[in-house]
Formats: C-alpha cells, sequence, structure tokens
C-alpha cells in the first residue's frame, strides 16, 4: 500500500513536470494570432481562447508519451483540451495571486535543462537554433517558462505544505495492518454426470448469442517496396565498386599523424637575413652533439616554444608557408632540416613523430564496400519507386497488378486478421487500421502505409468477413460444456447458501462441515498482503462486515474455479506498526503528507474550474 | 467669450488670466506628474516586493525539502514579516504550520491555520480549514471538527467537497457513528475522490447484512 501511494505520487509529480517543460513547446501564443478571424475558437478560459491548432499541438505531445498503446484518437484529443483548460486555469489563478518568478530563477532553469545544452553545458547556439526551429522569440519562451515556474512554486507550496499527524499515520496502519480471523470451506463445483438435453443445449444457445460471435476479420493482398529488396538488386561491378571507393577514400583512410618541433632565427631589425641563416647553419652543426629540445631552448628565437623544446604539436597541411610544410612533411623521423625560410626567419624542422598514415586497400573493404554502395545506390531507386508506387496505386485504386508490373514487385496476401489482432504483416497497428479504413473497406487501395522509414506497403481488401455468429452445429461442444460449468456452479451456489443459513442461524461450522463431507480451514491473522489465501478470497474477507456483538459474519464469495467459498469472520483486530513500518516511520509519513497534498491540490484545481468562466464548443465535448 | 480689439489687449489678457490661475496650473502639473510617477514607481515597488519574496519563498521551500527545520521557521518569519501583503506570506503561513506539527505543537499548528482560514481567499481558507479540521482529529475534538465542516457553505466548496467528505467520515469514525462515516465516504467516492485509502476505509465499514437486505 505504501508503495502504492509513493508511486502515485511521483507519477503524478513526474506528469507535472513533464507538463512544465512541454507546456513551453506548446507554441499557444502564435497559433492564436495565426487562428484569429478565421476559425471559431473550441474552447475558452477567461479571455484566453484555444483554437484546434492548440488542441491538435496539445495532442501531439499528449499522443508521444503514450506511444504505442492503441488509444482512441478522438478521446485522447479530448483529454488534451482537458489538460489545456486546466492549465489555463491555474495559470490564471497564480497570476492574478500576484506569484512572480524572478528572472534569476528562470535563467538557472533554462541552463539546466538538457535541451540547450551541449556537452553538459548550456550552449547559447544551440539555445537559439532551437527556438528559432520553433519559430519563438527568446522573451517568449522565457515568459512561458516563468509561467510555468509559477505554476510548479504554487503546486509545491499546496503539496510541500501538507503534514500528517502521528494520528494518521497510525489509523493509516490500523486499516493496512489490519488483522482477521476466519473459518471457511470450499463448496466443490461438480459437473453432473448426465449430459444435458438437446432442447437445453438449443435454449442456451439462443440466450448467450454474443458468447458465439466471431469478430469482424479481413485479409489483404499487398504489395511492399523494400530498401533491402532494392539493394540486393543493385548491380556491382568492380569498375563501379572502385569509383565508389575512390569517392569514400576519406572512410577508409587513417592520416599520417606527424609531430614537429623547431627552431627560429627571426629576420628582424637587429638581425638581417644573412646573419640569421648563419646562425642557423651554425646551430645545425651544434645539433651534432647537443639535443635539439635543449637548443631551442637556448637560442630559439621563438620564445614560446622554445620552453617546450619548440614543439609545434601536430602538424597539419595548409596551415603553414609553403615551403616550411614541403621540409616538414619530406622529413624523415628524427632528421632535422636544413635551415628554411619563411617571414619570420629561417627554421631548423626536426619531426619528433611519425605514425604512416594508411589507406585500407580496395580488396579489404570490398564487401563493406558493396554493401554500402547498394545502398547509397537503392536508397534514390527506393524514394522514386515509392512516387511511383503512391501515384500508380491510387491512380489505378482497383488493383494491384499494374503498379506491382510496373515495379517489379510480388503481390502477397495475409492471413485473416481483425482489428486488434493479427499475424504476420497484419502484426503492425498501421496495417490492421490501414485494412479497416474506409477507403479499403470501399474497395480501393490503401494510401502508402509506412513501415520504419525503409519498407512501403499498399494494400487492398482480399477477403472481408463481417461479425457473424456461429451456427449452433458448429459450436455444440462449447455449449454443453458452458452448460455444465453453469449447473456445477448453480449447484454450488446453492449448497453454500445452505450452509451459509445454516451458519448464520448458529450452528457450528464443524458440524455442518461434517456433514456435507467438507473439510474445514481455520486462519488466524489474515493480513491484506496475505498470499497462501486465492486472492478473491482474500479480497472478500477485508470486505465483510464486522462481526456485532459476538456474533461471526457469514459470508460467500466464489472462486475462478466456481468454487464457493463460506466464510465465518469471527475476529478483526486492528493492525499496528511492525518493527519494520517503525523503521520506516519518517518516510511513510512523508508519503501519507504527500498523498494528503496530492489530494488537496487536486481539490483546489477542480474548485478553480468549477469557479473559471470556461466554455467548449460542444461537439468537441461531444466527443469526450 | 470677450473678442479683444488689440494685441495688447489680448496679451493683457493672458497676463491677467496666468496672475489668477498660473499657480494653480502649474499646481496641478506638479501633482499630475507627481502622480504619474509615483504609480510608477508604486508598481515597480511592488514588481520588486513580489519578486523578493518570491525568491525568500523558494529558499524555505528549499529549506523545508532538505529537512533544515530551524533556518526554514526562520525563513516563514521573515516572508511573514517582510512581504505581508503578498500571497507568499500565507503560503509561508501553510509551511510553518507544517513545520509546527512535525515538532509535535499541534495548539500552535492550529491557531496558525485557523488564522489562515479565516483571512485568506476561498481556495487557500478551504486549505487550511482541512488541515485544521485533520489537527482537530488528531487532537480528539471531533464535535468542534463537525462543526467546522457544517459550517462550510457547500456553494462555495464544490471542488473541496471530496476532501470534506472523507474527513467528515474520519470524524463519524473517530465517534464509532458508522452509519453516517460510510455515507460520507460513499460521497467522496461517488464524486470521484482520488483517495488511495478511501476504498479500503469504506471497506472496513461494511454494514452487517441484515441491513443491506433492507437497501
Amino acid at each position: 500500500m505504501l508503495t502504492k501511494i509513493r508511486e502515485k505520487a511521483q507519477g503524478a509529480f513526474a506528469w507535472g513536470i513533464l507538463i512544465i517543460i512541454c507546456v513551453p513547446f506548446a507554441l499557444w501564443g502564435i497559433q492564436n494570432y495565426l487562428g484569429a478571424g478565421k476559425e471559431p475558437p473550441v474552447a475558452s478560459v477567461g479571455d484566453r481562447e484555444f483554437y484546434q491548432q492548440d488542441v491538435n499541438r496539445a495532442y501531439e505531445q499528449y499522443s508521444q508519451n503514450l506511444q504505442g498503446m492503441n488509444i482512441d484518437e478522438q478521446m485522447l484529443k479530448a483529454q488534451a483540451l482537458e489538460k489545456l483548460i486546466k492549465d489555463e486555469v491555474l495559470l490564471q489563478y497564480v497570476h492574478a495571486e500576484g506569484l512572480v518568478t524572478t528572472d534569476n530563477k528562470a535563467r538557472e532553469f533554462i541552463k539546466s535543462l538538457e535541451y540547450f545544452q551541449v556537452d553538459g553545458k548550456f550552449d547559447e547556439k544551440q539555445y537559439k537554433a532551437l527556438l528559432n526551429s520553433q519559430r519563438m522569440t527568446s522573451a517568449e519562451f522565457v515568459s512561458r517558462i516563468k509561467n510555468a515556474l509559477m505554476m510548479e512554486q504554487f503546486q509545491r507550496s499546496i503539496i510541500d505544505s501538507s503534514f500528517a499527524t502521528q494520528y494518521d499515520v497510525e489509523s493509516f496502519f490500523k486499516i493496512q495492518n489490519q488483522q482477521r480471523d476466519v473459518d471457511y470451506v470450499i463448496v466443490p463445483a461438480q459437473q453432473p454426470a448426465e449430459q444435458p438435453s438437446e432442447e437445453e443445449v438449443a435454449a442456451y444457445y439462443q440466450q448467450h448469442q454474443d458468447l458465439y460471435k466471431v469478430p469482424e476479420q479481413v485479409s489483404v493482398e499487398y504489395v511492399e517496396l523494400s530498401l533491402d529488396d532494392i539493394a540486393k538488386t543493385i548491380e556491382v561491378t568492380d569498375e563501379k565498386l572502385k569509383a565508389f571507393y575512390e569517392e569514400q577514400r576519406d572512410q577508409y583512410t587513417t592520416p599520417e599523424r606527424r609531430k614537429i618541433s623547431h627552431i627560429l632565427f627571426a629576420i628582424n631589425d637587429k638581425t638581417d637575413e644573412k646573419t640569421a641563416l648563419e646562425k642557423a647553419l651554425q646551430a645545425k652543426k651544434e645539433l651534432a652533439d647537443k639535443d635539439f629540445s635543449t637548443l631551442a631552448a637556448e637560442v630559439s628565437d621563438d620564445k614560446l616554444t622554445a620552453k617546450t623544446g619548440g614543439d609545434l604539436g601536430l602538424f597539419t597541411a595548409g596551415t603553414m608557408e609553403k615551403e616550411f610544410e614541403e621540409a616538414a612533411s619530406s622529413l624523415q623521423l628524427g632528421e632535422v632540416s636544413e635551415p628554411v625560410k619563411s617571414p619570420y626567419g629561417y627554421h631548423l624542422i626536426k619531426v619528433t613523430e611519425l605514425v604512416p598514415g594508411e589507406v585500407k586497400s580496395f580488396e579489404a573493404v570490398k564487401a563493406e564496400l558493396t554493401k554500402s554502395y547498394q545502398k547509397a545506390q537503392a536508397e534514390n531507386a527506393f524514394y522514386e519507386s515509392g512516387e511511383t508506387l503512391s501515384e500508380m496505386s491510387y491512380e489505378n485504386p482497383d488493383n494491384l497488378q499494374t503498379v506491382a508490373d510496373a515495379l517489379g514487385l510480388t503481390i502477397k496476401k495475409s492471413t485473416l486478421f481483425t482489428r486488434d489482432n493479427g499475424e504476420g504483416i497484419a502484426g503492425d497497428p498501421k496495417i490492421r487500421s490501414a485494412a479497416f479504413s474506409e477507403d479499403v473497406q470501399q474497395g480501393n487501395n490503401s494510401t502508402p502505409v509506412e513501415l520504419g522509414d525503409d519498407r512501403l506497403v499498399v494494400l487492398r481488401m482480399l477477403e472481408h468477413k463481417v461479425a457473424a455468429t456461429r451456427d449452433l452445429s458448429e459450436v455444440k461442444q462449447d455449449v454443453i460444456a458452458a452448460l455444465l460449468r453453469d449447473k456445477a456452479k448453480q449447484q454450488a451456489t446453492e449448497k453454500a447458501q445452505q450452509v451459509k443459513s445454516r451458519l448464520q442461524a448458529g450452528e457450528s461450522i464443524d458440524a455442518v462441515a461434517a456433514e456435507n463431507k467438507l473439510e474445514v480451514k481455520k486462519m488466524t491473522g489474515i493480513t491484506r498482503g496475505d498470499r497462501e489465501l486465492p486472492w478473491q478470497l482474500n479480497q472478500a474477507i477485508f470486505k465483510a462486515a464486522h462481526p456485532v456483538g459476538g456474533k461471526p459474519t457469514i459470508f460467500t464469495t466464489a472462486l475462478p474455479s466456481d468454487d464457493q467459498v463460506v466464510a465465518s469472520l469471527s475476529k478483526v483486530k486492528e493492525g499496528v506498526m511492525t518493527e519494520d513500518d517503525k523503521k520506516q516511520l519518517e518516510l511513510a509519513t512523508k508519503n501519507i503528507a504527500r498523498a494528503f497534498g496530492q489530494n488537496e491540490f487536486s481539490a483546489l484545481l477542480n474548485s478553480l474550474q468549477a469557479e473559471a468562466d470556461i466554455s467548449v464548443k460542444p461537439q468537441i465535448q461531444a466527443q469526450n | 467669450m470677450a473678442i479683444y480689439d488689440t494685441e495688447e489687449e489680448q496679451v493683457e489678457a493672458l497676463k491677467r488670466w496666468w496672475k489668477e490661475n498660473g499657480t494653480s496650473t502649474i499646481a496641478g502639473l506638479v501633482v499630475g506628474i507627481a502622480l504619474i510617477l509615483g504609480w510608477n514607481y508604486w508598481q515597480s515597488h511592488k514588481k520588486e516586493q513580489a519578486a523578493q519574496a518570491s525568491a525568500l519563498y523558494d529558499q524555505l521551500l528549499t529549506a523545508t525539502d532538505a529537512g533544515n527545520k530551524e533556518s526554514a521557521e526562520k525563513l516563514a518569519e521573515r516572508t511573514k514579516e517582510q512581504f505581508g501583503t503578498t500571497k507568499y506570506a500565507l503560503y509561508s503561513g501553510l509551511v510553518q504550520a507544517k513545520l509546527k506539527v512535525q515538532q509535535g505543537d499541534l495548539a500552535v499548528a492550529k491557531q496558525i491555520l485557523e488564522g489562515l482560514a479565516a483571512k485568506s481567499d476561498d481556495e487557500l481558507s478551504h486549505i487550511a480549514r482541512i488541515r485544521l479540521v485533520r489537527l482537530m482529529l488528531a487532537t480528539g475534538e471531533h464535535e468542534q471538527g463537525l462543526e467546522v465542516i457544517n459550517k462550510v457553505d457547500p456553494a462555495s466548496s464544490s471542488g473541496f467537497s471530496v476532501t470534506y467528505d472523507e474527513l467528515l467520515g474520519d470524524l463519524y469514525v473517530a465517534l464509532d457513528r458508522r452509519a453516517e462515516a460510510r455515507t460520507a465516504y460513499q460521497n467522496a467516492l461517488r464524486n470521484g475522490s482520488q483517495s488511495p485509502l478511501l476504498q479500503l476505509k469504506i471497506d472496513d465499514l461494511t454494514a452487517p447484512e441484515i441491513i443491506q437486505t433492507q437497501k
């Protein structure tokens, strides 16, 4: 129970946060300006009007959170509108209350949003780009965030200030940990030995027609365009592959890694070109018995790199003077160049690290290359064929053969499936919903159905079976079985009633049980979470009235097997906190307080909504 | 209006008019400008006050959340003192009541909530009243609790009725008036209460069978 409350609480709060984050992206304001004058609003709260676009957008966000679940679109839209209204009511209230969000808080919040972060840090560019893509100015966005934070602040005011007293906590455990003592017998449902008569069978079948219904079913024929299939048909010649390889060479190349150091002999006001060159040549000689980096530290005029032995880091082509580059890229590892002239002066260059680049040979990557070549080529063909598929299946709505021939596709067939269930291609809900769409039901081709990025399907109806009731001859065995089950259940129920009446009259359960050859089970201290008993029985035990005046409460309940239980509840013991509960007392108090707070907050929202001036266009309500 | 013959006469008339009315015109202008400036100042002052209150109150929420009771208490007191005209003062009162309950000082908590129930707007007064009754339930003042709820105008409390009904049920259970408790709980359930414990409470009040058959 405790965890249930907790889950509930957390769920609701998380949902709240989600809304807070989603709402700012809902583009309310803009849509309204666009919508004004063109269409009447679908709903209004005070001065605020909502248009169909607002609802659609809210619905999109709403349905994204429920992806994969098959929920009716109209219902979700109605819920989305309800949510919009609820939020708006709250927003107007917190405004009227005079709540504000400080600039600082809004800023900090926006910075903490992952949307706008690059490598875990707020990124101005990312922020601007995202807002641009939503066609929103920063001011608008900030004001929306402020509103959302204001609403959250108010929500916390109510929920976080809620408390649970010692009495509340004790009451909770009194009920939650309650224990009950019960004696019970199980009256088994025994099937009668004799078979039911033909008349009985017929009558039962007539009365229970709905049990023997078959839902509406269809099967479809379809053509499928798949990127993989197209890719397999792309012809590959060594020639084409080689050309492709040249294009993609970069992908198969690891560039050379070359690290260089230098010593500079600058040409400036004090030193003319000749002197610089002489110094450079002199230095080169000294290198015979001196380390390059030591010398760099001593004599290099490039003071920045001198400290690190003249290190210039990784050498990248295109950043230095031409002469310098030529010298740098032709040196062997460890070799020192002759003096090289640049506008700065004369350089001695040394390669300190050299990992040669590698190009994977054509043969080595051929298999990989073939695949990506085929895929790249197929993408165009897939796109073009997709267009053709779309056009031709639309222009020839009464058959698939034309388009299949044109694209060289084979027509495949599905087995029968219902709206809710299917196998093979009909396992996909998109396919099922297309198959049951109005267009297809009228005998036309469907519009292309996208399955993922790389499959397109067009289908048409093959066979249509309307919902029907199966014939008695077909289901006779089922009917007989059901009849027997019914009889058994009825018998058990009647017997259970007799036992119950006798127990209520004050007879002892042991005596009555013995007479009926039933076994009495005596349980003491049953708790709500008890797993020893079937849960239906546990439920019934805790729903039974307290015994009054020392007389046990007698009640019956059915088990899923149709067996009937007659039980006698003799004692209800108030729950107390277990040692485990005591250890978690603080958490329990917190959770109960939170549940109270959630309740109060939702009551407050309801109250605001009842008082607010809300109008909703009738047809939306009707769909609700 | 008189018609003047010469320019001198006109100038003369203007001078006269100015002599008679100049002071009051200037005074009027000065007062007008002062009013506009004052109004602007007042608005921005109010905005600034609200922003400060909001920031202080956020600190209070954070302190409460972290279980830092001492500083929470001080922050609540400060919010009430410095920003008594904002709603943040009222919210701080709610938080203060919670802090008192956590310290076991139900009497002071009750006082605070009584004050809030009396002076705040409709919604907040309902919240305060609901919490007040919960305290009365805890201190055994059951009849007083019933009285508080009975005084609530049902027309103004439609949204809160489920919460009041559940509380009513709790009070009746404490008074061992089980039938009334059952009715109150069922009202709450029927009106869409989301309280997780409510169903258990109802189940625990199942009427003995004789009464059931009479229904």
